[in-house]
């Protein structure tokens, strides 16, 4: 007997559909799986065998060939035990034949449960745009593929009852589709309002989201730096349902996702002992890597010196491209990569370097560790600001700061300004500006250009700093609302620049 | 034999690795003289015990004229003048000092010493502490002595060279090397209006027990030492003790007792040590007049605004970074930023590391 059960793989952030052949045929009984299967196909075998023994139904005793088709992908994973037990069951008679509108996704217990799998919200959306109407998943993976709308999702608990169910003997309900809400709670649990003093930092983390720049804290220990940035996605705009949806199909490829749809903007801190593929992406799966787990929101490398310098140079494509391509022998795929990038560092090994305490480096450690940051890189980040250590006085007396609810108030209106402005450009943002958009959109009077100039002539700015600083002036113009750049706007933006023009110009 | 040939050898012996001044004289008082020690050593008939092994071992392995001929040819290639106890120029007040250095490798000219000042103090100095000890070197009128270290030591050198003054570099180091490598401007500098001495062979690493030998050639060279900012021990306290010993005077720059960086100052002064604020000070305690009276107080200032100026008055008494300055002065940190931009471009203030601006 033969029979044909539709599931899904998953390359990429994409799925694709993959039918699942079995035929049971007289012989010694034996068990082939073909259709270029990985090792955790493979051994489905022994999890349906147990599964089917234990959930009261027989095992065929006979030659069984299973085949996944298109023969030629590499499938991986236990995502098609669901789908060879029902073919198995079908293929032998005791279970009802599913029409081809209906796929199965699923890792099985040998006890007939049934379990998650990574990838459920790609391989939902695939399934729905390849004409499947019904979709049976484990019941952990259902609330996360529900949010795609046309499609049926059946949470399924364990092989028998969907046995039962395709028999008709009784029903599984499926799930209503979701709809989409932005998350306040998940954004206050980070609050702005938490934060005590720090006003300079505030303001320029301010300026950062609404612009969407890239800033670089420099300062010592306990300044508070990783508190700060832990708060920037709570400042950023509300995640729209397509950003969600993708920001999801990301982390649920990696098998983050923690059933239903991720509705505040990511933050990702990786340790700086990590890999350059663990940043970019990559590994044996090709899988996404830090910078795509948090597109969408905010990358956090705290200690940035101490990253492999191939790490950091890995960065810089991706944060011009907004997108990460990784090339592996088994295939090319690229990942979103739409990210703000906050960097923490200390001003030299000590971290005391121009603080109240005394600082134990020499120059020459100083210049040392300096440069192990890039120039093109530190081309890449706008903002740059210097912090001071916090005393304890500090964090507990000063008076709460405004909530992350009234500064996104602004920040959401400095971008309506900027999306307004640069509609059908390809950007979004005044961080993404290039050098030639630059005059259009950052233009100078007179005023501000004599400014600019003095401040070239004594503050030693390089060109490419210039630009930075027209920018953030364009980000500080917009939250005012103002159409032109004045020079308030210029003064203050110029006091973002590289703070020690010592060592990096 | 004439006395060129005796100083070649004088200048043979003191090249000779590991060759203190005390080991040196009391080979010269065996011997008579650095000629007769060379022919000795050649002979080899040198008993044990006269000086360190290695020393020893250095001497005969250097014992020959051809070896002689090498160290002046050195010295003239590299534009290096050895001055030795024998000579005339040798700085008078540094000869009374027991076991005085037999030779001086001098890179550079050796002004006059006889009104001197020695000027130290601490490597991490505070950014006011250098600002001051700069300000007290520029004024004072008298050639700066100081050991061209990091911190306080850069700053004496520097002041000196705004006011024009020859100033002395003493180094731990041979007077060939450049150390610590980031004043390698400033050694030029030095070597052009003043002198780069070192009483080291040519080549000798910067040893962790050269300095506080070293210090004593500071003491010695000064009628006076000043010390600036220091901890309570230290190169700055070896040197003070020196200068008291050799009867030079001793002045100290007070500060707060709290404060970690006047602690010794504080202590000298607690001891009899002279108080000093100023290059005045000093010049009065020798009845020197000012060379040129005092610039006046009240220097045009470019225009300000109201807040620019509330900002200056702050920024006078210490630094501050733009948090501070906020709330000092009840503005939000975008317009203390834009204020610090306006003042910065003319002038008025500057950035230091950490996010902090001071004047």
């Amino acid at each position: 007997m033969l029979s044909k059960i539709m599931s899904c793989g998953l390359m990429g952030l994409s799925g694709y559909p993959v039918v699942v052949e079995a035929d049971i045929a007289a012989g010694m009984p034996a068990y082939e799986t073909v259709g270029l299967p990985g090792t955790a196909v493979r051994e489905s075998k022994e999890r349906v065998r147990a599964a089917i023994k234990n959930s009261g139904f027989a095992y065929p005793q006979q030659r069984i060939t299973i085949n996944l088709a298109p023969a030629d992908l590499k499938k991986d994973g236990p995502i098609y035990d669901l789908a060879i037990a029902i073919g198995l069951l079908c293929a032998s008679g005791q279970a009802a034949q599913p029409d081809e509108t209906s796929a199965f996704l699923g890792e099985l217990s040998l006890d007939g449960q049934l379990r998650g799998v990574a990838g459920a919200l790609p391989m939902a959306i695939s399934a729905k745009e390849s004409g499947i109407k019904r979709l049976f998943i484990a019941a952990v993976n259902a609330d996360e593929a529900a949010y795609v709308d046309g499609i049926e999702v059946y949470p399924v608990e364990t092989l028998s009852q969907l046995v039962a169910h395709l028999s008709g003997e009784q029903q599984i309900t499926p799930l209503p589709t979701h709809v989409y809400q932005p998350d306040e709670a998940a954004y206050c649990a980070h609050d702005m309002a938490h934060i005590r003093g720090q006003q300079h930092a505030r303001r320029a983390l301010e300026i950062a989201a609404a612009g969407g720049h890239n800033i670089l804290f420099i300062g010592p220990p306990g300044s508070g730096k990783t508190m700060l940035a832990r708060a920037v996605p709570g400042i950023l705009p509300e995640l729209t349902f397509e950003e969600a949806l993708e920001i999801t199909k990301i982390h649920s490829v990696c098998g983050l996702s923690a059933g239903g749809l991720i509705t505040a903007r990511p933050f990702r801190s990786p340790h700086h002992t990590m890999s350059t593929a663990a940043l970019t992406g990559g590994g044996h799966r090709v899988l996404p890597g830090e910078i795509s787990l948090a597109h969408g929101g905010v990358l956090f490398l705290d200690e940035l010196p101490e990253f492999k310098r191939q790490a950091l140079e890995a960065l810089r494509q991706p944060l011009e491209d907004r997108q990460v391509s990784i090339a592996r022998a088994n295939a090319t795929l690229t990942y979103p990569a739409d990210i703000m990038l906050i960097a923490a560092m200390n001003p030299c090994p000590c971290g005391n370097y121009g603080s109240d305490k005394p600082c134990r480096c020499s120059p020459r450690e100083i210049r040392q560790y300096l440069s192990r940051i890039s120039g093109p890189l530190l081309d890449r980040i706008d903002i740059h600001i210097g912090m001071n250590s916090v005393t304890y006085g500090e964090l507990t007396d000063g008076a709460p700061g405004e909530s992350s609810r009234e500064i996104r108030a602004r920040v959401n209106a400095a971008r309506r300004i900027q999306q307004k402005r640069y509609a059908g450009t390809g950007i979004y943002t005044n961080a993404a500006l290039s050098a030639e958009m630059l005059n259009t959109y950052c233009g100078l009077d007179d005023a501000c250009n004599a400014l600019m100039q003095r401040a070239y002539q004594t503050l030693g700015l390089s060109p490419r700093g210039m630009a930075r600083v027209r920018k953030v002036a364009r980000t500080i113009a917009d939250l005012d609302g103002e159409e032109n750049i004045g020079v308030k706007h210029l003064a203050e933006a110029l006091q973002y620049r590289t703070p020690d023009g010592r060592y990096w110009g | 034999m004439s006395v060129s040939q005796e100083k070649s050898f004088w200048i043979w012996m003191a090249s000779l690795p590991g060759m203190g001044a005390k080991t040196f004289y009391a080979l010269l008082k065996e011997y008579g003289s650095a000629a007769d020690f060379f022919d000795a050593v050649s002979a080899g008939n040198v008993p044990a015990g006269l000086a360190p092994a290695e020393v020893m071992a250095a001497a005969s392995a250097a014992c020959s004229h051809a070896r002689v001929t090498e160290v002046l040819a050195e010295l003239s290639a590299k534009r290096i003048t050895a001055i030795t106890r024998l000579d005339d120029e040798y700085p008078s007040r540094l000869a009374e000092i027991p076991w005085p250095p037999p030779v001086l490798f001098v890179k550079g000219n050796l002004p006059a010493l006889d009104r001197a000042i020695g000027i130290v103090g601490t490597r991490a100095c505070t950014r006011r502490g250098f600002e001051h000890a700069r300000k007290i070197a520029a004024e004072i009128g008298m050639p700066v002595v100081s050991g061209m270290a990091r911190g306080i030591d850069t700053a004496a050198h520097l002041g000196a060279m705004d006011a024009k003054a020859p100033t002395v570099a003493v180094l731990g180091c041979g007077v060939d090397v450049i150390y610590p490598p980031e004043n390698d401007a400033l050694y030029h500098k030095i070597a052009e209006t003043g002198a780069v001495i070192s009483e080291l062979p040519l080549g000798a690493a910067p040893a962790v027990g050269n300095f506080p030998v070293r210090n004593r050639i500071i003491a010695g060279l000064c009628r006076g030492v000043l010390v600036v900012e220091s901890g309570i021990r230290g190169g700055t306290a070896i040197t003070a003790s020196l200068a008291v010993s050799y009867g030079r005077d001793v002045f100290a720059m007070p500060g707060p007792p709290y404060m970690e960086a006047a602690a010794l100052a504080n202590e000298l002064i607690v001891q009899g040590a002279v108080p000093v604020r100023s290059a005045a000070d000093i010049r009065a305690y020798y009845g020197e007049r000012a060379p040129q009276e005092e610039p006046p107080e009240d220097e045009a200032l470019p225009q300000m605004d109201f807040f620019q100026h509330r900002i200056y008055e702050l920024l006078r008494k210490e630094d501050m970074g733009i948090e501070e300055i906020a709330e000092a002065v009840q503005g939000t940190p975008a317009e203390v930023s834009v204020a610090l931009t306006m003042m910065e471009l003319s002038g008025l203030c500057r950035r230091l590391p950490g996010g902090r601006f001071g004047i």
